[in-house]
């Protein structure tokens, strides 16, 4: 083979050469999707303008699921995990399954009071995994 | 509804045998809290102890050394020990950073500095910045092997054997930053030193990961040499294994022969190192973080005092190979740092890897 | 020459009961089952351990088609292709008739590479050190095929996604020369040793999913055919008939790939899906609820159990990630595994042939005979059923490397990556796939120049290697010759 053919690996930068051929490869694929998409723009101009959420997206839930997770995750960090899993258990509960009816708020309570409780034992006492 | 009321059912009944389980558990484990414990003399009995360990594997020689001793303190000292084999670059990390309650410490071995004196690793985790604990075993395994029919015996005929041939060039398989890369470095400066510039010029390394790797490298003809432990390797000598994966080991580090075995040792080779006979024991030690309660370094330090005495540890120890072997935390500092320091200059001397892997 | 009781039927019934929980819950693994148990067999006589660590190996690779099946969630990495057949199934109401068929088939696969294991073992052993990191290297190519067949009609956005996935992986630590790249400054120790594999996968299939739901307001029904079971087909062993090749090559493919080193076990059930897809004669079937593909998936990776053993048992080199594990419980008791296990330790051989034998029957039957109250699971109510996985993702992201907080971020990081990309069309499996294999990709692109100096042309000179090479060529063509048909008749 000749010389056009090789690729020299130093040590120390060998690390970067993968990368690179990944990002060459990444580059050129957006560039023909991107002229995938000019061109389909083009057939149909009349194209009713897409929505990023879907029609009458439920707002609350949505973003109160990504709020909780995020508050989840600090809860555990402070107060260690099944005071916070029982808590934000019961919070996902009451956000997904509403707060209206007084059956409903109780099935969440026990779900979310067994759940963790349940987790926290078999596998953090029997099984002796390493929980938050 | 009627299957809503199921549900509710089959959670109260779920509820029911959890809270049967958790009497269960309090009634026999209440010992178990830690958080109050600030007043009175601090102590891991009792506590949960996380063992972080500086390896990734579970078949390897730091869980396997950390795994025994662990269990061996969890008795002792009465607390509910568990090793976690998280790597070293989380091990370094988590033992710079975590609370010194004896929540968390760590057990490594000599790749704890070098790490951080080939520059593998960042400053922030030298040995200053936690504390060195005591030894409880350690290794005189780590040994140099090459395929059965290479053309050679041993380093120092394979030295002599680049000499005479100056076409031919040995590459040696290694792990960066740890261990076999310090064995391979001191193998390269005594070559350098014995046969000058253009024989050690052909003694390159050959960067690969676990002992498995290397193993395929050395099969696939990728290398020519490997570093490992006798005890991983020595099952491919024997005359009955495959041509194809047929090993010999060309060197030991230790500085006695391992009773029983002919493999010699690199400084009956003549290898040195600074001018010394080649010497290099892969040891084992606990490490606490920063400003760790002394009461807990001394109750550590006098049970594994008495551990390494115990005959079953000595006896689980060496049925895997290893050594108990027990040095004070105020020994095992002093031994560490000394044995650090005299690695510097060698390290500070070498090629860096880039030139010893160009091709 | 083996041994055998009452206590060791019931351990590895533990195990297997043991191994298909953590292999049905999300972010939990055969792996971690392995790891978890490990330290206890120290106690315990090694015939005895290894009638457990099997189960627990056996059950946690079995186990990860439950909720692939029921929830689109897949358990463990291999049974990533699970979902794309089985959830149609169960959308359609055959969640039952999709559980039967994916456990008939992991005990087929398993019993084809446990037939393997005590046949074939030293020499496949040798064959597998044949393959070098050329061919390695070549197969995860292969492998990687199955993206271009997978995102037909849209092949582009599916390479694509496919090369973001394999970027995403080499986020971190490059083992060679320990240098970190493609990682922002201020995360440099969360991420060195880049993104975990298990919090990826859950958060891109089970915590986007959840984000979906929540748009939704959670009120959509996983089932759309009927529940009542008039309309809906039956289980019965006659699915099977016209699979008896795809049952023997698919197992084949996950028994090899599992005997060749090195190469990650979830590759098994995504090459032999791959290549059901390629054989099938209504290959546009496919990911559309299609028992083939069900039955190719999980015979795979049940296939990958015996493989992954020839090497450790043979060479002394684990198969995959799980058998790594199992070295721990050989060396704890003093016992070499490498080239002279087998005719060294007799008896020990037998018990694992055995033991493995044993389990993979109890897997079925603790599997087959409760199926009617597992696939009740498909019923539960999103609303209660999202925050218990919200739950049992975030204690196995945790606990997947032994307490990193950063694992949990990782998850939502990437609940929130397969949320946005369901938006802007990109498709998720072939992102996934590209994760999954582009470590290796990457490991043994370099070992193989590393190795010859750094001439591409070594990809060419060795006569395996030319062979896939026709293999990924074939593939590729046919993938693009599939995706110009249905492009035109789109």
């Amino acid at each position: 083979m000749s010389d056009l053919f090789k690729i020299n690996i130093t040590y120390s930068t060998s690390h970067m050469l993968f990368p690179k051929i990944v990002l060459g490869i990444l580059a050129i694929l957006a560039v023909t999707i991107g002229i995938q998409e000019f061109k389909k723009k083009k057939e149909c101009k009349a194209k009713d303008k897409e929505c990023f959420f879907m029609e009458g997206f439920d707002k609350l839930k949505l973003f109160g699921t990504l709020a909780l997770f995020i508050g989840y995750i600090f809860a555990m960090e402070w107060f260690s995990f099944l005071p916070a899993s029982i808590v934000f258990m019961m919070l996902f509960n009451l956000l997904y399954a509403g707060w209206h009816s007084k059956k409903s708020i109780i099935v969440s309570a026990i779900i979310s009071i067994v759940t963790p409780t349940l987790v926290w034992y078999i596998f953090g006492i029997v099984f002796n995994i390493t929980l938050p | 509804m009627s299957k809503k009321g199921k549900i509710v059912k089959l959670v109260l009944a779920l509820a029911l045998v959890a809270s049967l389980f958790l009497t269960g558990c309090t009634s026999n484990g209440d010992n178990g809290s830690n958080g109050d414990n600030g007043e009175a003399e601090a102590s891991l009995t009792g506590q949960r102890v996380r063992v972080v360990i500086g390896s990734t594997s579970t078949g390897g020689d730091t869980y396997l050394t950390s795994d025994t001793v662990t269990r061996y303190l969890s008795e002792k000292l009465d607390f509910n020990g568990k090793v976690d084999a998280i790597g070293a670059s989380r091990a370094l990390e988590e033992i710079v950073t975590t609370e010194p309650n004896g929540e968390t410490i760590m057990m490594f071995h000599d790749m704890t500095y070098l790490g951080v004196a080939f520059g593998a690793y960042e400053d922030r985790y030298a040995l200053e910045n936690f504390i060195v604990g005591p030894r409880f075993a350690y290794s005189q395994l780590s040994c140099l092997a090459a395929s059965a029919d290479a053309p050679y015996n041993d380093l120092a005929e394979l030295a002599e054997y680049l000499e005479a041939n100056p076409n031919e060039v040995v590459k040696i398989a290694i792990e960066a930053g740890g261990v076999s890369q310090l064995v391979f470095n001191s193998y390269y400066s005594w070559v350098d030193e014995t046969y000058g510039d253009e024989v050690s010029s052909r003694v390159r390394a050959f960067i690969s990961g676990s002992t498995d790797e290397k193993a395929q490298a050395l099969w696939d003809g990728n290398c020519d040499v490997m570093f490992g432990d006798v005890t991983a390797l020595e099952q491919y000598v024997s005359e009955d294994v495959d041509a194809q994966i047929r090993m010999k080991i060309v060197g030991i580090t230790s500085g006695e022969r391992i009773p029983g075995k002919d493999y010699k040792t690199f400084a009956e080779q003549g290898i040195t190192l600074g001018g010394e006979p080649f010497v290099f024991d892969k040891e084992y030690s606990v490490f606490y973080p920063a400003d760790m309660p002394q009461s807990i370094i001394d109750e550590v330090d006098a049970a594994i005092a008495e551990i390494a005495e115990d005959p079953a540890y000595i006896e689980d120890l060496e049925s895997m190979g290893f050594r108990a072997g027990y040095l004070s935390t105020e020994d095992n500092q002093e031994h560490m740092y000394q044995k650090r320091d005299s690695l510097m200059e060698m390290i500070n001397n070498s090629p860096s890897l880039d030139e010893l892997t160009a091709e | 020459m083996f041994e055998f009781g009452m206590l060791h039927l019931a351990v590895a019934l533990l195990g297997v009961v043991i191994g298909i929980i953590f292999g049905a819950i999300p972010g939990m693994t055969a792996t971690m089952a392995l790891a978890i148990f490990l330290p206890l067999t120290y106690a315990y006589d090694l015939h005895v351990s290894l009638y457990l660590l099997l189960g627990l190996y056996v059950g946690g690779i079995s186990g990860g088609l439950i909720p692939a099946i029921l929830i689109n969630i897949p358990g463990t990495p291999s049974s990533i292709t699970t979902t794309f057949d089985g959830y149609p199934m169960a959308q359609r109401g055959e969640g039952e008739r999709a559980l039967r068929i994916g456990i008939t088939s992991s005990l087929l696969g398993g019993l084809f590479s446990l037939a393997v294991l005590w046949l074939f073992t030293p020499p496949l052993a040798r064959m597998a050190i044949k393959f070098s990191a050329v061919e390695k290297f070549l197969i995860i190519v292969f492998a990687m095929t199955v993206i271009a067949a997978l995102s037909k009609g849209n092949m582009s956005r599916g390479i694509f996604a496919g090369f973001l996935g394999v970027l995403t992986a080499l986020v971190g630590t490059f083992n060679d020369n320990n240098m970190i790249r493609l990682v922002p400054e201020f995360l440099r120790v969360e991420l060195i040793y880049g993104f975990s594999l298990l919090p990826v996968l859950i958060g891109l299939f089970a915590i986007s999913q959840v984000f979906e739901e929540a748009e939704a307001c959670m009120l959509s029904n996983r089932v759309t055919g009927s529940l009542l079971g008039n309309k809906v087909r039956k289980f019965s062993f006659k699915d099977f008939k016209g699979n008896f090749i795809n049952i023997i090559r698919s197992s084949a493919i996950g028994t090899f790939m599992g005997i060749l080193p090195g190469v990650g076990g979830s590759a098994a059930s995504i090459l032999a899906y791959a290549q059901t897809k390629n054989f099938s004669k209504k290959p546009e079937e496919l990911g559309k609820g299609a028992t083939e593909g069900l039955i190719s998936s999980e015979s795979a990776n049940n296939g990958l159990t015996g493989g992954a053993l020839v090497p450790l048992l043979s060479l002394g080199i684990p198969g995959d990630s799980t058998t790594a594990i199992l070295i721990g419980a050989f060396m704890l008791q003093g016992i070499q595994v490498g080239p002279l296990f087998i005719t060294q330790n007799p008896g020990i051989w037998n018990t694992i042939l055995l033991a493995l034998l044993i389990c993979n029957f109890l897997m079925f039957f603790a599997m087959f005979f409760p199926i009617k109250l597992i696939s009740k699971l498909i019923t539960v109510p999103n609303c209660r059923l999202y925050p218990i996985i919200i739950l049992m993702c975030v204690v196995g992201a945790y606990a997947i490397n032994s307490g990193v907080m950063f694992d949990v971020w990782t998850l939502l990081l990437f609940g929130l990556v397969g949320y946005l990309f369901g938006k802007i069309k990109l498709p998720i499996p072939p992102y996934l796939i590209g994760f999954i294999l582009g470590g290796d990709l990457e490991k043994y692109f370099i070992d193989s120049l590393k190795g010859a100096g750094g001439s591409l042309g070594v990809f060419f000179s060795r006569p395996i290697g030319n062979v896939i090479w026709v293999l990924i060529a074939i593939s590729i063509i046919y993938a693009l010759y599939d995706n110009r048909k249905s492009a035109k008749t789109a």
